[in-house]
């Protein structure tokens, strides 16, 4: 068709593709806060004419799609780090807690009750036979052997806490990856007939984002528009329309039904952070304290057992005994010491069984107390001290020449060291992902500004468009005139 | 470069949230006056000022140890020095007997006062410190000394052990504050002489009295030799007890340039990060107001 209703055509066209235009244009400014939501453009292209003509004239406008401005690496690099900042913010936010446990700035920490369960038995030796002294002693004692309970206890409770945790995290993962394979099986369907189906994609990454935040995951796209997704370990956890459950059993985490623990595989997102402090950070640090109370144990009764109480009694303990072989603590494994040490009942509650006498029960000696006090400062003592690795499967021992001291301000400064590089990490990440972010924003994100030229550039072609129409109606009138 | 909208307003909210956290920490850090409050904030000043708090622990310890310490060695000074005087006493009144033709009035009176010297002796040799006998060893409940006859010969019998009472004032530093009573009076054979001479002028036994002037002579020696010791010890202690109050004043100053902030600075920062929050919701502010749509009408 040529002519005056070939114009026609054209303008209608125009009219009409221009309206299309409004209404992507007008999405965007909908979903301005939308998160995920990927900036839309519609392609618009001339409409060729299919009949030979000298002029090859085109026929009018028409949509040659609606694509995303979509950058699919920035959003990969965005995954990633989303998985290490979950990581990072959920180790930071339980060794925040932890460090509480190590916390010695306010001067009330075990190191303190230390100080103080020394400087008790200085007083005994000055005055070996008061018993105010003695009774204070054991007061200190009490003291210091509760904070060491306390602090096992605590750190037992961040231990099973994480189970608590990870059952959470792992119900949340299962929905998410149930969700990516029903978006599968949509995108796949909609995408049959060669068109994007740009909003459903858009509810997928946001999935994915979220998955990242709760495990590290590698991805692939397949040609049918689907996406395959796995841990960073690589155990799948969807394919194509089909997700594959997590399942929490006790401490382990098995892949579908029957399937092998991977809970030492695990990295990345909340889920690897606390796997880290179950199985790696918080037993590192309770082997490492039980190391010190069973030192504590060991050393302060070898030298009680062989003092005089001032009835002249010897062979008394000053903290409970170890109990025997295999049970736990006992003379050669401590593990369990922190949780274990309390007074003796040889000595509880008697003050003037408590063993300051060197060479007799008389009032005055001394000798004991003395040498019980030389621990406190024996440089020459050997503790061991445990790395716990790959979360807890290699186990590390060194004996270190520390007193009791040192080995424990050690442990403490360790702590803090350890949390101030997760937090350091935390921030930095943070900061990274923002930039991602934002370079992100700048491809897919809306800019309201930027739409509403939009929308003034399709209005003023809209009323071009119109004009045609209402030039060609005169012209029409003119020759129906004539 | 393009801006999406949402991200400018994130960018806002970001960095604002950013200068409100550093706000928060410069204001902990003046309100406690502390450079950190817990292990992360500054984890190698954390165990260095653990490691000054112990120090300083052990450092008040040995200063109270030696309070005590001075009390039994200054007892001790009193209670031989007051020895020493009986002996001297004891001396003089042997020399005054040696010279043989003396009334048996005289003899009686000075007899009698000889007896008394030996009971003030054994009455100093059970010197007590809060209810504990100073010269007994181990043995702080039981009187050491008290009077016995051994072949008519009055004297003091030792019911102390040979022990010393040590305390502590240093990492491997003890002191023998209280000296056992054996080592202190017994081994210098003052209770014998004085018995022996009591015995001797009763008996008027010129040789024997002049014998026991020259023992006592050298009892009274070992006493200042005694008392010497004594001395040495206590200037020891004095010594220590400066060094560790030097000591203890140079820890605690470096554990207060570690745990405490420095004022000055502190609140300088936190007037600028005060401006840099004030000037960045200013700049939000203006920001936000900018739309295109303001000029489309």
């Amino acid at each position: 068709m040529q002519g005056i209703s070939a114009v026609l055509n054209i303008a209608k066209s125009a009219l009409r593709v221009q309206q299309v235009a409004m209404e992507v244009a007008s999405n965007n400014i909908a979903n301005v806060n939308t998160p995920g939501y990927t900036r839309q453009t519609a392609l618009l292209e001339n409409q060729a004419s299919f009949l030979p003509s000298a002029t090859k004239l085109g026929m009018g406008v028409q949509i040659a799609s609606v694509v995303q401005a979509f950058d699919q690496s920035i959003t990969r690099t965005i995954h990633q780090n989303t998985s290490v900042l979950a990581e990072n913010e959920a180790k930071a936010s339980v060794l925040s807690y932890l460090e509480n446990i190590f916390n010695e700035t306010s001067g009330q920490g075990l190191s303190q009750a230390l100080n103080e369960f020394w400087s008790a038995w200085q007083e005994l030796a000055s005055n070996p036979e008061g018993i105010p002294e003695r009774t204070a002693l054991l007061g200190k004692g009490d003291i210091l052997w509760k904070h060491f309970n306390s602090m096992s206890d605590q750190l037992h409770q961040v231990i099973r806490s994480m189970n608590t945790y990870l059952g959470g995290a792992i119900a949340e993962l299962n929905q998410t990856t149930e969700r990516i394979a029903f978006l599968n099986e949509k995108i796949t369907a909609a995408e049959s007939n060669g068109t994007l189906a740009n909003d459903l994609r858009d509810q997928r990454n946001v999935l994915l984002e979220k998955l990242s935040g709760l495990v590290g995951t590698m991805y692939y796209e397949n040609e049918n528009g689907s996406l395959t997704v796995m841990t960073s370990d690589g155990t799948p956890l969807v394919e194509g329309n089909q997700s594959r459950k997590l399942i929490q059993d006790g401490n382990r985490i098995i892949s579908g039904q029957g399937g092998a623990d991977i809970s030492q595989r695990l990295a990345g997102g909340k889920i690897g952070a606390w796997l880290d402090i179950r199985d790696e950070i918080a037993p590192q640090y309770l082997a490492n304290l039980d190391e010190l109370a069973g030192t504590l144990i060991q050393q302060v009764n070898a030298q009680h057992l062989g003092g005089y109480a001032l009835s002249g009694e010897t062979g008394l303990y000053f903290f409970e005994d170890f109990v025997t072989l295999p049970a736990l603590p006992n003379s050669g494994n401590f593990t369990g010491a922190a949780g274990f040490i309390r007074l003796s009942s040889d000595i509880r509650g008697k003050p003037a069984n408590i063993a300051a006498g060197g060479i007799s029960g008389a009032p005055g000696d001394n000798e004991n107390a003395l040498r019980i006090l030389n621990i406190q400062t024996d440089d020459t003592s050997q503790i061991r001290k445990w790395t716990y690795e790959n979360r807890g499967a290699n186990r590390v021992s060194n004996l270190q020449n520390a007193n009791m001291d040192d080995y424990y301000r050690t442990l403490a400064g360790d702590m803090g060291i350890l949390t101030a590089g997760v937090n350091q990490s935390r921030d930095f990440t943070q900061t990274m992902l923002f930039h991602l972010e934002e370079a992100r924003s700048s491809i897919s994100g809306v800019n309201l500004d930027e739409e509403m030229t939009e929308l003034l550039k399709i209005q003023r072609a809209y009323e071009a468009a119109a004009k045609i129409i209402a030039i060609v109606d005169e012209l029409l009138q003119s020759l129906l005139r004539v | 470069m393009r801006v999406a909208t949402k991200s400018l307003y994130q960018g806002i909210q970001q960095r604002i949230l950013n200068l409100s956290s550093a706000l928060k920490k410069v204001n902990e850090k003046v309100a406690s006056g502390k450079n950190f409050s817990r292990p992360s904030d500054a984890p190698v000043s954390m165990v260095s000022a653990l490691g000054l708090r112990t120090t300083l622990s052990h450092i008040e310890q040995y200063q109270r140890n030696m309070e005590i310490g001075k009390l039994w060695l200054n007892l001790s000074e009193t209670a031989i020095n007051q020895t020493s005087g009986l002996a001297d006493r004891a001396q003089k009144i042997a020399l005054q007997m040696s010279n043989g033709t003396q009334m048996e009035e005289t003899r009686a009176i000075l007899a009698a006062e000889v007896g008394h010297l030996l009971d003030q002796a054994i009455s100093l040799g059970n010197t007590q410190l809060a209810g504990k006998y100073i010269f007994a060893g181990y043995r702080t409940r039981t009187a050491p000394f008290s009077r016995t006859t051994v072949g008519g010969i009055e004297t003091a019998e030792y019911r102390g052990d040979a022990n010393d009472f040590e305390i502590r004032i240093g990492k491997d530093e003890k002191v023998s504050v209280g000296k056992n009573g054996q080592a202190v009076f017994v081994d210098t054979g003052l209770f014998d002489a004085l018995g022996t001479l009591k015995a001797a002028i009763e008996n008027n036994d010129v040789n024997l009295i002049r014998q026991q002037a020259g023992i006592l002579q050298q009892v009274e020696d070992s006493l200042n030799i005694r008392l010497a010791d004594v001395g040495i010890r206590q200037n020891r202690l004095m010594g220590k007890q400066e060094v560790l109050a030097t000591l203890n004043k140079n820890i605690q100053d470096r554990l207060a340039d570690t745990e405490n902030i420095d004022y000055a600075r502190a609140i300088l920062e936190l007037k600028e990060r005060q401006t840099a929050y004030e000037v960045a919701l200013a700049a939000s502010a203006k920001i936000s107001e900018l739309s295109l749509q303001d000029y489309l009408r």
